[in-house]
């Protein structure tokens, strides 16, 4: 079973400095003006995805966000002292399995001081303090048990080549060796040894936790707000995913000779979002050569209202078309990612292609597949609602997140709103749309 | 905080010529600072959507939590119980029977016979109706003025 996220919590990271939490959906939509924090909240996401699943400390720098160093990071009120010295972030699952960092400055980067991993009343804590100390801090309802690492144990939450758990509980172990016992062996008056309850609550944290995030080529996709222009021929390459969707035309090649099954699949979904959108009615790979290996071309088509008309190259019909590619390719592929984290997904796309993309949001998204969207886009807002109230879509009013980013004096307050059966957006605070009313006010002239 | 408009009012706050109070009414559903919302549905919403403006206006109230659309159906069934009661002075059963789907307890009416129905309790439950009107009055007054200010007007 795959838990998705149901919340975030942030406290003095970027322009967030009150302690936040924001609720997460299979569909989550960022709205609100420019520089108020919304990709900022993406970058987040990804952080604490890779805290989790990857060894080593989050890279904030990763493209596409590069947030830059600890000071850039942290929240800042200007003047002396205006840094705050740590920040928070977490989240927590559907089950309310949960995951939390507190990072500090170390090196001029954002390093863990604190990581908790806990469900229910279980709590694993590995902290580092001060004074340089390490503990890892066992506590559950009953009791709390703390260990101190000494030097010479192999345990080091930024070196470590495993996950946090995985890692903690070793070092646990280890301890547990040292102290005399054997592997495996545990004692119920030893009151360092985990219980069986509390390990069975830890290990299902982190399973949960990791099976969502999980590795590749389902590992988070976090896009790029622009994306690779494209070309008139393509020489084969290695297709390794990236931001921008370069890789997309060689996947899309790649797939095409040697994967026909999965190159049906996908040229179907990838034609019917086509034709929904209004973009093409056909996309195919023009291989320039008789091998695998030789130059090709992506080729559109877009049909007349008797004619099929001729087939054109990617780089000869509208920018649209290349710009929602590598997103389209990356969500309607199979056994692709569980997570999406994108932003402007509708640039340069037509309003008819924007509410299309809506819909294909609302049809992907789903227990096992979370989007969290950045967007200044009316079209696909309005068609989630609507695709809701039509029931068009499994996804139900809960099943969406409208997080509203408000900015105030120096910070940012994020609002969560909801949906409920009829498409109508719950809980706005009083400010939210104003721009929108206000033009439309001046639109009908009164 | 929500509100009903009468379609008999609706050019008072959509149309171009508008006494103060409508005026009034219009600015505190586009404020930003305030958290007035319009509910709309059944058959009042297809009498307010023969006006061009208040529909251009509606879809982005709608968007923007403004404005709070409820089933034709639900409203429909309401309203055929409040007819089969026959105690509505009114012909207006429909603008009861949006109050009673929606929660809300504020209604811009000039109709002497909707008034009296929606301040009662019979017709409509829990929080007594209030009656935002510029039958006596078509500028601002500090009742028009108050009855925008309570928190309290979106029922159960």
């Amino acid at each position: 079973m795959i838990h998705s996220l149901a919340r975030i919590t942030l406290q003095n990271y970027r322009c967030f400095r009150q302690k936040q939490s924001a609720r997460l959906a299979p569909l989550t939509l960022l709205v609100g003006n420019n520089s108020t924090g919304k990709t900022s909240f993406l970058a987040l996401t990804l952080a604490l995805a890779d805290a989790v699943s990857l060894p080593g400390v989050p890279d904030f720098q990763r493209v596409p966000f590069e947030l830059g160093s600890f000071r850039d990071i942290a929240h800042n009120r200007g003047g002396r002292g205006g840094y705050a010295d740590s920040f928070d972030a977490g989240f927590e699952d559907i089950e309310g399995n949960s995951f939390h960092v507190t990072f500090e400055n170390r090196g001029a980067y954002p390093s863990p001081k604190t990581i908790v991993l806990a469900r229910e009343d279980v709590r694993l804590e590995a902290q580092r303090q001060k004074d340089g100390k390490q503990l890892i801090i066992l506590t559950s309802s009953t009791r709390e048990v703390v260990r101190e690492l000494v030097d010479d144990e192999p345990f080091s939450w930024n070196e470590n080549n495993r996950n946090f758990l995985s890692a903690a509980v070793s070092i646990w172990e280890y301890r547990l060796r040292k102290d005399g016992h054997q592997d495996g062996e545990t004692d119920e008056n030893d009151k360092a040894s985990f219980k069986d309850e509390e390990w069975e609550k830890l290990g299902k944290a982190n399973s949960a936790i990791f099976s969502f995030f999980g590795r590749e080529p389902q590992s988070p996709f976090a896009s790029a707000p622009i994306r690779s222009q494209p070309r008139r021929t393509y020489d084969p390459s290695r297709p390794l995913r990236d931001p921008e969707g370069e890789y997309v035309p060689t996947y899309l090649a790649s797939l095409s000779h040697r994967a026909k099954k999965e190159w049906a699949h996908l040229k179907g979904a990838l034609e019917s979002f086509g034709r929904d959108s209004g973009l093409f009615d056909e996309i195919d790979i023009k291989l320039l050569g008789k091998t695998g290996g030789s130059p090709f071309q992506v080729q559109i088509r877009k049909f007349g209202r008797r004619l099929k008309g001729a087939k054109r190259n990617l780089i000869d019909v509208g920018y649209g078309v290349s710009q929602a590619l590598p997103l389209l390719t990356e969500l309607l592929r199979e056994n692709g990612p569980r997570m999406f984290l994108l932003q402007q997904p509708e640039v340069h796309l037509h309003p008819s292609a924007q509410a299309a993309l809506g819909s294909l949001f609302c049809n992907i998204a789903g227990p096992e597949r979370q989007l969290i969207v950045e967007t200044h886009s009316d079209y696909i807002l309005d068609r989630v609602r609507m695709d809701i109230r039509d029931k068009k879509t499994d996804l139900k009013p809960e099943d969406v997140s409208i997080l509203f980013f408000e900015p105030g004096e120096l910070d940012v307050t994020i609002h969560s709103l909801r949906l409920d059966q009829e498409g109508n957006v719950l809980d706005a605070p009083p400010g939210y749309g104003q721009f929108f009313m206000d033009e439309t006010r001046r639109s009908i002239g009164i | 905080m929500c509100a009903i408009i009468d379609a008999n009012v609706r050019d008072q706050v959509f149309g171009d010529s508008r006494p103060k109070a409508g005026e009034y009414l219009f600015d505190q559903l586009n404020s930003d600072k305030k958290n007035l919302k319009l509910v709309v549905g059944g058959k009042l919403l297809t009498e307010l959507s023969k006006s061009r403006a208040f529909n251009t206006w509606l879809q982005t109230a709608l968007l923007f939590g403004r404005a709070q659309s409820f089933s034709d159906q639900e409203v429909e069934v309401v309203t055929k119980e409040l007819q089969e009661l026959d105690a509505c002075r009114s012909n207006d059963a429909h603008v009861l029977a949006l109050a009673r789907v929606s929660g809300a307890r504020l209604l811009f009416t000039n109709d002497q016979d909707l008034m009296d129905d929606f301040r009662d309790p019979k017709l409509v439950e829990g929080i007594r109706g209030k009656v935002y009107t510029t039958r006596l009055h078509e500028h601002v007054t500090s009742s028009h003025r108050n009855l925008l200010r309570r928190p309290d007007l979106c029922g159960t």
